[in-house]
């Protein structure tokens, strides 16, 4: 009668497990939380992108304002300067406090990878193991106290077996939960990339422009100035300023790349989700991110140089 | 609605492109140009670019501005869903935790059956 209430126990966990892995779909739990933890790396790695894609931004526009202004002064009447730079500083602290907020809206979606990586990482199934190892245990001692009674007996390798079953239920649990929960937030997610595309896109055409500008004065005065006026010479400074003008042109390419590359973001997004795409995938899209938040920090640092 | 405000955020953009055009334009005029203007132009061609780039900041800030309000429309849902990830944490948690008193309750009822035989 003991064996049988065994076997029944058994039984039971093992149709358990079935029943966990049969509700968490045909991907296996090792697959679906190693998803879950390259989506979080991904979705944390792109705020901090964005983080410094602002960084770049508010720099490029309060650099580009500035040369404008020293520029016009120039040519400006002395009685307008003032209320000059009153206009401009009051249009670009509000600019610049805008582009601020963006920064908590993207700490908020980094919020939510983070959440999700608790989830996904978290050490539940040695836990579990170690829980029902203790319970499969207590019932040992117990059965030891009541010999004689007709209760579930446990021998130390049925134990030992029990508790790596019981890992592995805890395992298929918790990958359903992941998966449940990436299927609840599809929408909320999905929506935010959307929004983030958006953005990308604006601020990829404040740099456009602010770089299309920065591009023509070089050629302007840098390159074209100094080859057609013959009474001075050129050498290796006009060189480099021609190389760095032509280089330049690629960097507004870099922008186009990037806006691309969150639009994949989401539609990756959707393809994990509906089981069509690996998480592999939002990684080559960050790294068109990532290069183009290089490329447009060295054409900052490039402009900056050419100033001294 | 949401179409009047696609449409407007379309008229924005275009109108940033087209200022955004018409100042690369104005300081596309070189300065061996500009100073042989006389003083007039000059000073016209200074309040030119002053209202054009303050233009341009104002429009592009409303711009952002009006993407911004999406995102904080946007924000109680992924609030709300970083919070019931952080709940289905304790839920897991909570499995193992009812495992662990069961076996403390096995143990305890074992204790008692042993002072008892």
């Amino acid at each position: 009668m003991g064996r049988f209430h065994s076997i029944l126990g058994r039984a039971s966990l093992v149709t358990g497990l079935l029943l966990c892995f049969l509700m968490t779909g045909c991907v296996g739990p090792t697959q679906t939380l190693q998803q879950g933890t390259d989506l979080c790396d991904a979705g944390i790695q792109y705020t901090d992108a964005l983080d410094e894609l602002l960084d770049v931004t508010i720099e490029t526009v309060i650099d580009y304002d500035s040369d404008e202004l020293i520029r016009q002064r120039r040519y400006a009447d002395p009685n307008d300067l003032r209320g000059f730079l009153d206009e401009r500083n009051k249009a670009l602290t509000e600019q610049v406090k805008t582009l601020e907020m963006f920064r908590s809206h993207s700490r908020r979606l980094r919020a939510y990878f983070t959440s999700l990586g608790e989830l996904t990482g978290a050490t539940l199934q040695g836990s579990a193991t170690a829980a029902v190892e203790n319970l499969s245990g207590s019932i040992a001692a117990a059965n030891e106290s009541l010999r004689d009674s007709e209760r579930v007996d446990l021998n130390d390798e049925e134990r030992i077996y029990l508790s790596k079953l019981g890992g592995l239920v805890a395992k298929g649990a918790h990958a359903g939960v992941v998966r449940a929960a990436l299927r609840r937030d599809a929408v909320v997610i999905g929506q935010q990339l959307v929004l983030h595309e958006k953005l990308m896109a604006k601020l990829a055409g404040i740099l456009e422009d602010r770089y299309a500008g920065q591009r023509d004065t070089i050629g302007r005065q840098k390159v074209r100035k100094p080859y057609v006026s013959t009474d001075q010479s050129v050498g290796d400074g006009w060189k480099n300023d021609r190389r760095e003008w032509i280089r330049s042109g690629f960097y507004l390419d870099e922008l186009t790349k990037a806006t691309e590359a969150i639009r994949q973001m989401r539609y990756v997004w959707a393809g994990i989700l509906e089981g069509r795409q690996d998480a592999h995938s939002v990684q080559l899209a960050l790294n068109d991110i990532h290069d183009f938040t290089q490329a447009t920090t060295a054409l900052h640092e490039a402009g900056k140089e050419k100033e001294d | 609605m949401g179409n009047t405000d696609h449409g407007s955020t379309i008229d924005l953009e275009t109108s940033i492109q087209r200022l955004g055009a018409s100042r690369r334009q104005l300081k596309d005029i070189d300065d061996d140009e500009l100073d042989a203007l006389p003083v007039a132009k000059r000073r016209e061609w200074a309040r030119a670019l002053q209202r054009l780039s303050v233009a341009i900041t104002k429009l592009e800030t409303a711009d952002l501005q009006n993407l911004s309000a999406e995102f904080i429309a946007g924000e109680s849902r992924l609030r709300a869903a970083a919070t019931k990830l952080d709940e289905d944490l304790a839920h897991l948690a909570d499995t193992i935790a009812m495992i662990d008193a069961a076996s403390t309750a096995v143990k305890t009822v074992t204790e008692v059956v042993s002072l008892l035989a």
